[in-house]
């Protein structure tokens, strides 16, 4: 393809030159804007940088307004400012928002990079948005809403991988998608011809996905060839690659530009936005330029007078822990929700998931190997795809693209659940949970909700070694805007997934592999009985109690997940031998951490055990642990956390044992803690 | 447990030598709502009927019928808040809801150790050595019966069950031995010239008290009667005589008293005698008795040598003939001291004891190692 952009030479005639001058108001704007953010910048206006497409604005006009702006989508990423221009014109906004203010896109709580308005969505992360993109697609195809997705990728961004899972994907699922490569030749400091390898083209034509390369100078004809384009993909439902040859006349940000000068210098002087006001009548591209100048000059006053955005960040925090529009059905605890004793937690979440699937229609599943006869790698969703074909979605290995199109769909209103096969690939999944699916509600300013729920089969003893045993999910702990769900035997797991459904926020569901085959438990550990601490009741995801009748415990136990049998075990040998009683405490809800019932509790017991079956540093123990201390000060006696050792989990069971926790150890941390002089 | 919806009805100690006592009748039927005090059955002791009241107001829930034997301390049945509250007789220990309960293991052993009807521990949910011990007393406060004790208020404390064994075998021994006591004097300073002699010549640490077993070992063989018992068969007296001499030594520990038995003693030499009684004495000190150590003795031999006890008058134990005691000298003499014999009066005359303990001194003085 011709890469080396050619002038403009058509005369244009008196029709044209409207559309002319229509073109050229809307690119200037983007460039009036961006070359007064970066005078901003200078004169330190700004918080941090922000990236200009100067010189690609062409791209920007061509792409944007051939799509349907009642109800095409947009995911633009890191140099977005042109995208969200052409598609809003709100150049007051978008400034006001990178200024930090109150009154921005978002608040000031995105800005440059991060921006959400009707229909458009930005983030800063290369590559992440394209699966995003693929899932808002599923979303609009399976409506039928003739929408069409448009995601601004760079050539640059060609080298990350989550782009092919969602080019596989869209291909395969026949996702309406508009993939747009800018393609500016350099990867913030390098020249991509040095790190892509290959023809781009060649890498949709893989896929089996139509494409086109042309060079972005001419902006009605690039736009009638991107409308073209567009009814294509809204006629035959079929994903469209498109490449765009561009060039960014300044920096990658500011500061990073050790590109050739005169290379720039010759770019300059066959600026696009230059070739376009040639063609106008110079009196009305004065005018033009005049009105658009005063505008961002009242744009930036405006925003310089905006109060910064305020923010109580206690108060936000809460509001992130709030449950929103959740609604409990029963409390989940097996002792009261009326559970079946007999079920097992596999057969528990199973029937959860036909109820839901059958009951909404905007549940759905995505993952691997979920069809019947199979029904997943632990048959977790046995009998969905035969009940309900159409909203189980089976994957390719490919656990990026799922959580990204599982966000995507929560984006239009669909509230997905994900399977990971093993909770080990959350991590193939991170920059997908980490920067996109959690971040979405708050850094949106609480424009949209992404009620998804990943769920995860976690833990060892089944001889599955190093990669498929873990339990990371302290990776997630940290995360703001994340809900971490633990299924136990002393919860209801159906109920757990049909409130973690309901919940506006993304839920990451822990199931541990050994919990499947077990039976509820309704019966309290022997010797106590259920104390649920106020409030619990209207928790989704209850913390359950258990206290000796009438003695005083001598500590607290706090654990959760398949731990409870290893601490029923060691409960039952302290009491056996040491005559200790324990008041037990089993979260579901891991993060954010609702502290209320094990403060209650070890404000009585004052000494504090936590289990749990990840590496024990820096995990769920150390946080329980550091907060109660927090609180209660000289008043705890003793603490102590019991949690793997801190290896990778050994394939042969005698060496996984000796790694994982166990009863022993939890005898003996609980015998350190309450000071039993050794035997 | 104050609170607790279901209280036992226990069977009171009215006679000191019932161990159990027989349900004559339900007074009241089952299930029937009754105040505190009332009649709710009567039981058969040894000497009478007894009406046993019921200890709070609530439904009598029958567990003894009519005809049992219950023993003292155990439940007869109880009297609960709720007509239909579930019953702890199956599984004892648990809530009072019914969930599970838990006893631990020193409880265990304690409700064993005090022969506690585990049914006490109705709607107890977590019992631990002290609740055992609370319930205990309460049984005995029970078995005591009057409320109204002119002697002022009082406590019950069982017995552990070394002192229990120990009472057990006293009552025995005193009601079934005609014992008689002789005392000598004998000569302590040769004893222990004797005992230091011995020492320095075996390079081992040998005692008086050493000497004087294995002394009262070698009268045995001589006088074989006082190794022996009154095996009598109604009218038939008669001796059972053992052919090995056992020479059970009395030890206290911590105020329990154990009787380890030194076995084949007359076959022995001193030394393998003394070296024999450390051995008992350290396993003694460690609780590390077996039964076997504790059984089969036919003779025993105590000491009250550095106690300040100048007589004193031991029981025999039962099924043996007599036992031997070593007093401590006059306080300032240390020159001369007491052994004494209990014996019983049927297997022996005065005469013959008397000659036994002098054939005892003659030997311990005199022993050649």
């Amino acid at each position: 393809m011709d890469s080396v952009p050619r002038r403009l030479t058509a005369v244009p005639d008196p029709a044209t030159q409207v559309a002319l001058e229509d073109a050229y108001a809307r690119m200037a704007l983007v460039r009036a804007v961006e070359e007064r953010l970066l005078g901003l910048f200078s004169e330190g206006k700004l918080f941090g940088t922000t990236h200009t497409c100067i010189g690609q604005e062409t791209c920007a006009f061509a792409v944007v307004d051939a799509l349907d702006r009642a109800r095409d989508l947009i995911f633009s990423n890191h140099r977005c400012h042109g995208h969200y221009l052409i598609h809003s014109d709100d150049a007051e906004g978008l400034i006001a928002e990178i200024m930090g203010r109150a009154t921005g896109v978002c608040g000031g709580r995105g800005g440059s990079q991060h921006l959400c308005a009707r229909g458009f969505f930005s983030n800063g992360v290369q590559g992440g948005i394209v699966p995003v993109a693929a899932g808002m697609a599923l979303a609009e195809k399976m409506r039928g809403s003739g929408a069409v997705t448009t995601v601004f990728l760079g050539d640059g961004t060609l080298g990350e991988g989550a782009v092919y899972e969602a080019l596989n994907l869209a291909a395969l699922w026949q996702l309406p998608v508009l993939f747009v490569v800018e393609h500016n030749q350099w990867a913030q400091s390098t020249p991509t011809a040095s790190t892509i390898a290959g023809d781009v083209l060649a890498r949709a034509a893989a896929f089996g996905i139509a494409h086109d390369r042309r060079p972005a100078r001419d902006p009605l004809a690039l736009r009638t060839h991107m409308r073209e384009i567009v009814e294509r993909i809204r006629r035959d439902g079929l994903p469209y690659f498109q490449v765009l040859d561009t060039f960014r006349l300044m920096a990658h940000s500011k500061g990073d530009d050790d590109r050739d000068p005169e290379l720039i210098a010759s770019a300059r002087r066959e600026d696009p936005l230059d070739e376009l006001r040639a063609l106008l009548d110079p009196r009305r591209a004065e005018a033009i330029d005049g009105e658009i100048h005063a505008r961002v000059a009242r744009a930036v006053e405006a925003a310089d007078k905006a109060p910064f955005a305020a923010i109580d960040a206690a108060a936000e925090v809460r509001a992130l822990q709030r449950v929103r529009d959740g609604e409990v059905a029963a409390c989940a605890l097996a002792a009261v929700s009326g559970a079946d004793p007999q079920l097992t937690v596999v057969q528990s979440l199973n029937q959860a998931h036909h109820a839901l699937m059958g009951q909404q229609q905007d549940v759905l599943l995505i993952g691997e190997d979920l069809l019947d006869p199979y029904g997943g790698a632990f048959k977790v969703s046995r009998g969905l795809s035969t009940a309900f074909p159409d909203r189980v979605r089976s994957t390719p290995i490919s656990e990026s693209a799922i959580a990204g199109i599982a966000n995507g769909l929560s984006l239009r209103g669909y509230r997905p659940i994900a399977e990971i096969m093993f909770g080990d690939f959350l991590a193939l999944a991170a920059d997908q949970i980490i920067n996109h699916l959690a971040k979405f509600h708050w850094m949106y300013a609480g424009k949209v909700e992404t009620p998804v729920v990943v769920r995860a089969p976690v833990g060892g003893r089944r001889g599955y070694g190093p990669t498929h045993s873990q339990c990371i999910e302290k990776i997630f702990f940290g995360v703001p805007g994340l809900v971490l769900v633990a299924v136990s035997l002393r919860h209801d797991p159906g109920l757990l997934l049909t409130h973690a459904v309901r919940d506006e926020r993304p839920v990451i569901f822990l199931e541990q592999k050994l919990l499947y085959g077990k039976r509820l438990k309704i019966e309290p550990p022997p010797g106590l009985v259920l104390a649920l601490p106020d409030g619990e009741r209207n928790e989704l995801y209850p913390t359950g109690m258990w206290r000796p009748a009438s003695d005083a415990a001598d500590f607290t136990l706090v654990t959760y997940g398949e731990m409870t049998e290893i601490a029923e075990e060691a409960m039952a040998e302290l009491f056996d031998e040491d005559e200790l009683l324990a008041e037990y405490v089993v979260p579901a809800q891991l993060a954010p951490l609702r502290l209320d019932a094990i403060l209650e509790s070890v404000r009585r017991t004052r000494r504090l055990v936590v289990l749990e079956e990840g590496t024990e540093p820096w995990g769920f123990g150390a946080e329980v642990v550091a907060r109660i201390a927090e609180e209660l000060g000289t008043q705890l006696l003793g603490c102590a956390r019991v949690g793997a050792y801190h290896l990778p989990i050994p394939n042969a069971r005698p060496m996984e044992d000796a790694v994982l926790p166990d009863a022993a150890r939890v005898v003996a941390a609980v015998r350190r803690v309450m000071q039993v002089p050794r035997a | 447990m104050s609170t607790a919806p279901v209280e036992p009805i226990l069977v009171p100690r009215e006679h000191v030598n019932d161990d159990s006592v027989f349900v004559t009748e339900w007074a009241v039927p089952e299930g029937a709502h009754v105040e505190a005090g009332t009649v709710v059955c009567s039981i058969e002791t040894s000497k009478a009927i007894v009406e046993i009241e019921a200890p709070a107001a609530g439904f009598v829930r029958q567990r003894a019928k009519a005809g049992d034997e219950v023993a003292i301390g155990g439940v007869l049945g109880w009297v609960s808040a709720s007509a239909d509250a579930p019953l702890p007789d199956a599984q004892p220990a648990r809530s009072e809801s019914g969930e599970p309960g838990q006893i631990s293991a020193k409880a265990r052993r304690k409700i064993e150790e005090l022969g506690l009807d585990p049914a006490l521990f109705a709607g107890k949910t977590n019992v631990r050595e002290k609740d055992v011990l609370e319930v205990a007393a309460k049984v005995a406060a029970a078995a005591g019966g009057a409320t109204d004790d002119p002697r002022g208020p009082s406590r019950l404390e069982p017995l552990g069950a070394v002192q229990r064994r120990t009472a057990r075998v006293m009552e025995q021994s005193v009601a079934s031995i005609p014992a008689s006591y002789l005392e000598r004097s004998i000569d302590l300073a040769a004893l222990r010239a004797r005992a230091k002699a011995l020492a320095q010549a075996s390079g081992a640490v040998i005692t008086e008290l050493d000497l004087v077993v294995h002394a009262v070992a070698r009268a045995c063989v001589d006088q074989p009667r006082f190794n022996a018992f009154n095996a009598h068969m109604s009218e038939h007296y008669q001796l059972q005589i053992f052919e090995q001499v056992n020479v059970g030594v009395a030890m206290d520990l911590d105020g329990e008293l154990y009787v380890p038995v030194l076995r084949n003693a007359a076959a022995k030499e001193i030394a393998a005698i003394a070296k024999e009684l450390r051995s008992l004495l350290y396993l003694t000190q460690r609780r590390r008795l077996e039964a076997s150590h504790l059984a089969g003795g036919t003779i025993t031999v105590t000491s009250m040598l550095g106690r300040g006890i100048q007589r004193f008058l031991p029981i025999p134990y039962p099924q043996q003939a007599a036992i031997i005691a070593l007093a401590d000298p006059e306080r300032g003499t240390g020159e001369r001291t007491a052994l004494s014999i209990v014996f019983d009066h049927r297997v022996a005359n005065g005469s013959a004891a008397a000659a036994f303990l002098a054939r005892v001194e003659e030997l311990a003085i005199a022993i050649a190692g």
